[in-house]
């Protein structure tokens, strides 16, 4: 009792004055001070979790490769917004020569180039070191693309020359800037070992200053980049998952640039929301949205079977939910890829338009007269799941019952690639946008997930036919005569139909009006960006 | 703890203990204070809302409709349509049976081991078991419930059966605390002396003798815990390691729903007013039943 | 008193030991895969081997866990499988923004809680008790996260204040403010209706503790009764509890972390969780237990001083 305690109706009310006081301050600090945009900084919010890897040849998570295209440079590259073999212009080689037999590349290299914080100048052994990286290294994603590099000369500092396997007319687009074409610092891996991985060191705009995880990375900007000292000082990509989160911060313009939904809707109230109308940009190449019937569940061995499931897809319901993200397809490969067989161009036998009473019809032919059930894995991401979910209301229109088992993303991956599960497996891929890239993981031979190298086979499908004209295909030199082997494989896919492709999605990105990319993209066509992300040059600023 | 000045004075024996625990709990709710009523009252509606769920629904709560995505109220769609168009009445109503039953019987299951477990601790007091089981429990303890959920969903992945494993683990220790402490008090009765005298064995003394003693409190105790445990399945759900879709659950329900707030904030909305009555009113319930169960702080 | 700082810690780390030796086996034994969430569909069963090897999930589990308690020993938890990072590094860099939050949630809870519970327990049954204990209520019912979309809701949208997505710079202490304000003020609501409750229920129950009323009835005043025996009284009770709390504000802490992408200890594990990176899985699981190891400690050596009489023997 000694030990008073003055806790009198006083002091209980200085606790209340200090918590009102807290209140009073917040109000006072200004309120334009942090959220308003910084010049010279851009913020960008992704929608992924966390840093995966900054290592170019390993990378392939969206979120990664956005931070990526700006740290790195490749030998060629595309013209920002644009991405085919045509629009690929000069980057770290100034010039280059390809040989008659299309067996080997001769590059010359740009002057004076320097790599981030002090490593020295770039030089031919940076590009030889880097392709022997991708084609060997185990840890490499893309060894399988790089294979065809046989030997690899450099005559001088400045001068590289690849000789190739087997002749390969576009060659020069798998050593442009984006994945295994990034060139990466020989002197710096060799000082920083595995951790390079997160500290990058390339040759870009900006450089690599800081990572916090599932936080943010940030970039600064490189004063000796070759293109000139880069407009923008800094970069901060932001880790926003939450899609409301990122909708917040957007329309308060704490953030420039974001991922959008793949949801017309959500893209247009974030618009009307926003104060000074923020643009919305569809960046390509768009993810083919497949479903792949496995051939190994029976009745899906079945032609009669297949076909009634294609003609069961309503393309039109996905318009509905997905806006303008979606552009539906009847061919097996995306309309902006080289090669792409076009919808006038499919011989009306094989152009499976929506007919539940065909598919209805087909599935009695097939002695399911009374419907069918299957059973399937789904991953519950979002965009997966609404292609499913859409999926299995049009299919139970025609009979055809399917059960989805919801999995979250990496137990879904998980399932379909080690345990070989499911029987409709929904896949929205994108690649470099020509017709050899999907073809060649999803429906040749090798890509048969049942075989060891197999990669996104997921119908289990083979067919030698197919194969012999896609190897004719790349062989080929001629662009036409390219196109003509990919759409042969392509009319093979819809007449064996052992997938089903809906159309594409698009990679929905918003920016603010302020932010000027420093290049033109038109509003409302689709801007080709391998990275899922704009490119961000010396001359983008906000 | 039992209760005592609530509940008339029986005579004990065999025959007359079902009546008793009936009249205790009659006498319960007797003793509730007029809020724990109202309490009582909202959690009955909840209850049987998701016990005749199926007959209330106008829709297959799953069955999706594009071209009606996004509706507001009408006379066809009560609360109108979520983005595929679903039917939002019938899902929230199908998701109190799939919130409440999920936690429901998970913590059912929760309390039954607990309550056994807790039992054989105050049975074994001091002893070896005793000493192992609060060792455990003040482990598990340490961890709030959440957290402990999260750990389950990174072992056994997600799901509704994980879900509610989740909760049955994230709950034991707890239960088992509360049933430990009640079982000190009937432990020392005289007949519990006289059948360990006449030769009964552990387990025969455990649940006859005590079980049914501290059955109809833990019943009580147990229910107090079920408002955390939907905030429980409602968190998992936000953090997107919940119940997995089409699967109405309403912590599932706000999580798709507060993707499109802006465009439709109602199919999110009313899961939330859905979740905070029903806790509002086991709270409000399990504030009463406290005040009954320790008189002291009871409305006099 | 030393033997109870002793005891206290090594509880904690017998605690530690076995959830973290029961976690290491069950989320390897368990459904997640690493090397699934790295490579996502570009994985097959060679690329998956690789690096399997690559990160040291190929040796036995038993060979894993030794040189993962070796480690530990040493102080290294290991590096991240998802970003290669230090799990420590990773974990003290956000440690700071987790503590801002969460002592500012249960600051807030007391000082708001306190009094409040104090009130009501002193005004019993009347209309402001009645109020307090339906604001209250509603506290505890509502989840953390509906509790920071609705503080959005007013301060952002409405006034247009404080930013919503991020947790600031940790050198600028007025930044670091800034962001911490919405985040502190969900969690500080909800704490505050736990601690109100707590501190009104404590309240009661001393007030009709015999000795107050013959101090009643012996005629002491009101204000010196309720002064002297029981806000005395209840504060040693509320200090006790409100170390329990500590649990229901790291737990909401997680939410509210997740609602405005904050950098902290729950957006790690969530995330990891979601990207089965064991590693980072396991580290802040330490974290946790030592958390709430240490404010326990915090709670028995603030009891003994807050009344003297009670002293460890």
């Amino acid at each position: 009792m000694n030990r008073s305690w003055n806790f009198n109706r006083r002091s209980v009310l200085k606790g209340l004055g200090t918590s009102g006081a807290l209140v009073a301050f917040a109000n006072v600090m200004n309120p334009t001070l942090a959220f308003a945009r910084q010049s010279g900084v851009l913020h960008v919010g992704l929608d992924g979790r966390d840093m995966g890897t900054l290592h170019p040849h390993v990378a392939t998570a969206a979120q990664d490769t956005a931070v990526i295209s700006s740290i790195f440079n490749g030998l060629v590259r595309y013209v920002p917004g644009k991405v085919s073999v045509e629009a690929i212009e000069p980057d770290l080689a100034e010039s280059w020569t390809v040989s008659d037999d299309f067996k080997q590349y001769s590059f010359k290299l740009r002057h004076g180039v320097k790599w981030h914080k002090g490593y020295g100048e770039f030089t031919s052994e940076d590009v030889k070191f880097s392709l022997l990286n991708v084609r060997d290294s185990v840890q490499s994603t893309f060894r399988p693309i790089f294979s065809n590099i046989e030997r690899i000369d450099t005559p001088d500092k400045y001068e590289v020359v690849i000789a190739l396997k087997t002749p390969d007319p576009v060659f020069i687009a798998v050593v442009s800037g984006w994945q295994g074409g990034y060139v990466i610092c020989k002197k710096a891996v060799e000082v920083l070992g595995d951790t390079y991985k997160n500290q990058p060191v390339g040759t870009g705009p900006f450089q690599f200053e800081e990572f916090r995880p599932k936080e943010r990375v940030s970039l600064v900007a490189n004063p000796d980049y070759y293109g000139g000292t880069p407009k923008l000082k800094r970069i901060i990509y932001s880790y926003i998952p939450d899609q409301t989160a990122r909708r917040y911060a957007f329309v308060q313009q704490e953030i420039d640039i974001m991922k959008g939904a793949a949801n017309e809707d959500w893209l247009s109230e974030v618009v009307n929301a926003s104060k000074d109308k923020p643009l919305v940009d569809l960046l390509g190449p768009g993810r083919n949205v497949v479903i792949h019937l496995k051939r190994s569940v029976p009745p899906l061995d079945n032609l009669k079977i297949r076909l009634a499931i294609a003609h069961a897809i309503n393309r039109e319901d996905y318009q509905r939910f997905f806006g303008r993200v979606f552009e539906p397809n009847f061919g097996p490969i995306p309309l902006e890829y080289f090669g792409a067989i076009e919808p006038n161009e499919i011989p009306q036998n094989l152009l499976y338009k929506h007919d539940p009473d065909r598919a209805r019809q087909l599935l009695a032919e097939a002695g399911f007269k009374d419907g069918l059930k299957l059973e399937t894995v789904v991953s519950e991401r979002g965009d997966y799941l609404g292609l499913a979910q859409i999926g299995k209301q049009q299919l139970s229109k025609v009979g055809i019952d399917l059960k989805l088992n919801v999995l979250d993303n990496a137990s879904w991956v998980a399932a379909i690639i080690k345990e070989k599960k499911g029987s409709l497996v929904w896949s929205t891929a994108a690649r470099y946008p020509s017709a050899e890239t999907l073809i060649r993981e999803f429906w040749i031979c090798a890509a048969d997930v049942t075989k060891p190298t197999g990669v996104q086979g997921f119908a289990e499908y083979c067919n030698a036919k197919l194969d012999t004209a896609y190897q004719t295909a790349i062989a080929a030199a001629d662009p036409k005569e390219r196109a003509k082997y990919f759409k042969q494989v392509q009319t093979i896919l819809l007449e064996d139909m052992p997938s089903v492709t809906l159309g594409s999605l698009a990679t929905p990105v918003l920016r603010q009006s302020y932010v000027d990319l420093g290049y033109q993209v038109k509003e409302g066509t689709t801007v080709l960006s391998l990275p899922y992300m704009y490119y961000f040059t010396e001359k983008t600023n906000v | 703890m039992t209760a005592p000045d609530i509940v008339p004075d029986i005579p004990e024996s065999t025959t007359n203990r079902r009546r008793r625990r009936l009249l205790v709990i009659v006498a319960f709710f007797r003793a509730l204070p007029t809020m724990a009523k109202i309490g009582a009252a909202i959690v009955a509606v909840a209850i049987a809302v998701s016990v005749f769920s199926p007959a209330l629904i106008t829709h297959d709560p799953t069955e999706q409709s594009l071209i009606d995505r996004n509706q507001s109220f009408s006379a066809e769609h009560w609360f109108g349509t979520d983005r595929f168009g679903r039917d939002v009445y019938s899902r929230l109503v199908m998701g109190a049976r799939y919130t409440l039953g999920l936690t429901v019987t998970s913590l059912l299951i929760a309390a039954s081991i607990g309550t056994l477990i807790g039992l054989g601790a105050a049975y074994n007091r001091g002893g070896a078991f005793d000493s192992l089981v609060v060792w455990f429990v003040d482990i598990f303890m340490t961890f709030p419930t959440l957290i402990l959920g999260v750990i389950i969903v990174a072992i056994f992945g997600q799901g509704l059966f994980n879900v509610g494993l989740a909760i049955t683990i994230a709950f034991l220790p707890r239960i088992v605390r509360m049933a430990r402490g009640v079982g000190m008090n009937v432990v020392g009765n005289e007949y519990v002396e006289a059948a360990r005298a006449i030769g009964a064995s552990t387990p025969r003394i455990i649940v006859i003798h005590l079980l049914p003693n501290i059955l109809s409190e833990m019943a009580v105790i147990s229910t107090l815990w079920l408002g955390t445990a939907i905030q429980v399945e409602t968190n998992l759900s936000f953090l997107g390691l919940g119940v997995q879709p089409p699967m109405p659950s309403w912590g599932l329900m706000i999580r798709e729903g507060l993707e499109e707030l802006y465009i439709n904030p109602w199919p999110s909305l009313l899961p939330v007013l859905a979740i905070l009555i029903t806790v509002i009113g086991l709270n409000m319930l399990a504030d009463g039943s406290q005040d009954v169960l320790n008189p002291t702080t009871r409305e006099r | 008193m030393s033997r109870v700082i002793v005891a206290r810690i090594v509880f904690m780390l017998a605690a530690i030991f076995v959830v973290l030796t029961a976690l290491f086996f069950g989320i390897r034994l368990g459904v997640g895969d690493p090397t699934i969430a790295i490579q996502g569909t570009y994985a097959t069963a060679e690329s998956m081997q690789a690096l399997r090897e690559a990160l040291g999930l190929d040796k036995p589990l038993w060979e894993q866990y030794l040189i993962y308690m070796a480690g530990l020993l040493r102080g290294d938890l290991g590096v991240s499988l998802q970003n290669g990072q230090p799990v420590l590094t990773q974990i003290l860099a956000v440690v700071p923004y987790t503590l801002d939050l969460t002592v500012v949630g249960l600051l807030i809870g007391v000082v708001l809680g306190v009094p409040l519970g104090f009130v009501a327990a002193v005004r019993r049954n009347t209309k402001l008790d009645h109020v307090i204990r339906v604001m209250t209520l509603s506290g505890v019912s509502v989840p953390p996260f509906i509790m920071g979309y609705f503080l959005i809701i007013i301060f952002v949208i409405g006034l247009g204040l404080f930013p919503v997505a991020g947790g600031g710079e940790l050198d600028e202490p007025l930044s670091r403010m800034r962001y911490l304000f919405l985040p502190g003020l969900s969690l500080g609501l909800i704490m505050t209706s736990y601690i109100t409750r707590l501190a009104r229920t404590t309240v009661l129950e001393i007030l009709s503790k015999d000795f107050i009323r013959t101090a009643k009835a012996k005629g002491l005043d009101q204000r010196t009764i309720l002064v002297h025996h029981v806000l005395r009284l209840s504060l040693v009770t509320i200090v006790t509890l409100v170390g329990l709390y500590a649990t229901i504000t790291i737990g909401s802490s997680v939410v509210i972390e997740t609602v405005f992408s904050r950098p902290g200890v729950g957006r790690l594990i969530v995330g990891a969780v979601a990207q089965s990176d064991y590693m980072v899985v396991q580290g802040t699981i330490i974290f946790y237990a030592a958390f709430v190891g240490i404010v326990n400690l915090l709670v028995d050596l603030t009891y003994t001083i807050i009344d003297p009489r009670i002293r460890y023997e």
